[in-house]
């Protein structure tokens, strides 16, 4: 199952009760490509987000994440990778450092590891001003690069961002986006969640999810040529509707 | 795992020391608690407003009056010339009971074994008039062995003796009860809402995505609130020894002992409770109806247990402050030995096992 690929899924499927919220979906992200995950709310993003990171269990398929069997290796997958909220994630009551220090701290890392981690964190995300401030009292983009500098922290394989740029500015998503190609082009895998189309044109791959399906998965660029579209939106909006009237015609 | 788990006690700590309402409730609250119960919750009864009507006017009418007037139990408000007078005073509330005396009471006592008097009590608070009736009885039946006029009857006597709380004071049942009132709001309560925050403000997920295991999440969780707990329980104890001079005659070790499992009970149920709800306001409120009110009105902590009606008195068997009650009570004021409380003791063991299974099987089911 490994080639090259940190991610793959093989018609990974998550039933709750008689709803699927996940319905035999399969695909594979390579090692430093940003992935990016569209769909609509409630299409299943999280709910594959979470059987990837272990969280949940899935009721059919297998797959794998960083060489990892997602269902009997999960705790070898969660040290292997970072993940990121679209809630942030931080403790308001602690200062930016004691947030550092204490996801560090539950990864494992040494005191020393994790001082050196910090200066490069501080260095790259460009943010030494705001170390001592409480996390609750700093901007939200602040808050955004805190959080990421989180996940990052602890140099996982895999870094997962569900929905990372809700509600930010577009000055700081677009500070954002740059550092996750600084991220990529060091090794790192991105896996990220997003309903921001724009943002969907950054990544090298997209797959678009609807009703527990992937409906489509390539290049933005080529997605675009292949069904005439201008923008990753439209594609988007094409592929969506078209889903439905096709649910709609076989149900009928 | 244990860098993990350091983590997480270290990040509680700084919550506790940053918010002052949990500060409050770990340590304003006991000190609140205690002077509250300990000086506003009088149970010891003293200065009765009565009435008196005395048709009499006989030096033994004067003399029985004279005994209640220098008693410090009750403090005579009225000498009434008639019945509706007292029964004004009475519905006013200015005094509480009353007491009327017949006429021709100084010629019977002279001759007959046995007088009556009349004794009315205001019966809308019972514990109160219960006791205002115990504290009238007493000083006539001292008032009329004393005033024996003849020698051919003899009254038979109690020579009454309280054990373990000989002078009656209410504090030396109450302060005692507080340390399972607090110790159940600080584990309980606590640990309910922190746990709870985590799931409102979204890190309970990362902190599943991260390698810590939710044993050690909860195990870390819990430690410092234990501790706290603790010694929320030795300073309410040190208090209760300084200021009301509550005796503390039993093997404290073994009071220590025993208090950990009713901790682990409080920490089951805080468990269970934060299992259901999802945000911190539920959290509370529902750590408050199932486990603060029940340690203060079903554990026999004010109100006596064996005169509750019979499925209120079942329901007090799931009740964990009821056992542990009776344990510091009993290792305080009587001194008893591990053999004494053991029933006591399994039974927190079983509840707090039963608390726990829920909760590990709700936590299950949910995180699927």
């Amino acid at each position: 199952m490994n080639n090259g690929n940190v991610i793959e899924a093989q018609n990974l499927t998550r039933k709750f009760g008689n709803f699927t919220a996940v319905d035999s979906v399969t695909f594979s992200v390579g090692k430093g490509e940003v992935f990016g995950f569209l769909g609509a709310n409630g299409a299943g993003k999280s709910t594959t987000i979470r059987m990837l990171t272990g969280i949940l269990t899935p009721t059919g398929g297998k797959g794998s994440v960083a060489g990892f069997d997602i269902i009997r290796e999960q705790e070898k997958i969660r040290r292997n990778i970072g993940y990121m909220s679209q809630k942030f994630s931080l403790y308001e009551d602690l200062t930016v450092e004691e947030n550092l220090a204490f996801y560090g701290g539950i990864y494992g890392m040494s005191s020393k590891e994790m001082s050196s981690a910090r200066k490069r964190l501080y260095e790259r995300l460009n943010m030494g001003d705001i170390r001592r401030r409480l996390a609750g009292s700093i901007p939200l983009g602040w808050k955004q690069r805190t959080s990421l500098a989180c996940a990052i922290q602890h140099n996982p394989r895999i870094l997962f961002l569900d929905e990372p740029t809700g509600g930010v500015d577009p000055l700081s998503r677009r500070a954002f986006w740059d550092i996750i190609y600084d991220l990529s082009e060091s090794g790192i895998t991105v896996f990220v969640t997003t309903h921001y189309m724009d943002e969907a044109e950054y990544c090298g791959r997209i797959s678009i999810m609807h009703a527990g399906k992937i409906i489509t998965i390539g290049n933005p660029t080529v997605l675009k040529k292949e069904y005439r579209k201008k923008t990753i939106e439209d594609v988007f909006i094409y592929l969506v509707s078209n889903a439905d009237v096709q649910t709609n015609q076989s149900n009928n | 795992m244990f860098k993990r788990i350091k983590a997480i006690i270290k990040k509680e700590l700084y919550h506790i020391l940053r918010d002052p309402r949990t500060l409050a409730v770990i340590f304003a609250m006991p000190v609140m608690m205690v002077l509250l119960y300990g000086y506003a919750l009088n149970m010891d009864i003293k200065f009765i407003p009565i009435g008196f009507i005395d048709y009499d006017h006989s030096a033994e009418s004067r003399a029985l009056i004279q005994d209640f007037d220098a008693s410090e139990y009750f403090n005579i408000k009225e000498f009434a010339e008639n019945y509706t007078t007292i029964d004004y005073q009475l519905e006013l509330g200015i005094i509480k009971a009353a007491i009327i005396i017949p006429k021709g009471f100084g010629e019977n006592r002279k001759k007959q074994p046995v007088s009556q008097i009349q004794l009315l009590v205001d019966g809308s608070d019972p514990t109160y008039g219960n006791a205002v009736v115990n504290y009238a009885n007493a000083l006539v039946t001292l008032h009329s062995s004393e005033n024996q006029n003849s020698l051919k009857m003899i009254p038979i006597n109690f020579s009454d003796r309280f054990l373990y709380n000989p002078d009656l004071k209410g504090a030396h049942f109450i302060i005692p009860g507080l340390v399972a009132v607090i110790m159940m709001m600080v584990c309980a309560l606590l640990t309910s809402i922190t746990i709870s925050r985590e799931k409102e403000t979204g890190t309970m997920e990362v902190l599943l995505v991260s390698p810590v295991r939710p044993i050690e999440i909860i195990a870390a969780k819990v430690i410092p609130y234990v501790v706290l707990s603790i010694i929320d329980g030795i300073f309410i104890l040190i208090f209760a020894k300084l200021v009301f001079d509550i005796p503390l005659r039993g093997d404290l070790v073994l009071l220590l002992g025993l208090s950990i499992l009713f901790i682990y009970c409080a920490l089951s149920i805080g468990l269970l409770i934060s299992s259901m709800a999802s945000t911190q306001q539920i959290a509370m409120m529902a750590a408050l109806v199932a486990t603060i009110l029940p340690s203060i009105i079903l554990s026999g902590f004010i109100f006596p247990i064996f005169s509750m009606p019979a499925p209120i008195r079942a329901l007090t068997a799931i009740v964990p402050a009821k056992y542990y009650m009776i344990i510091i009570r009993g290792i305080l004021l009587k001194a008893s030995s591990f053999r004494v409380v053991q029933t006591q003791a399994i039974s927190l063991v079983l509840l707090g096992t039963i608390f726990l299974l829920i909760a590990t099987i709700r936590f299950k089911t949910r995180a699927q």
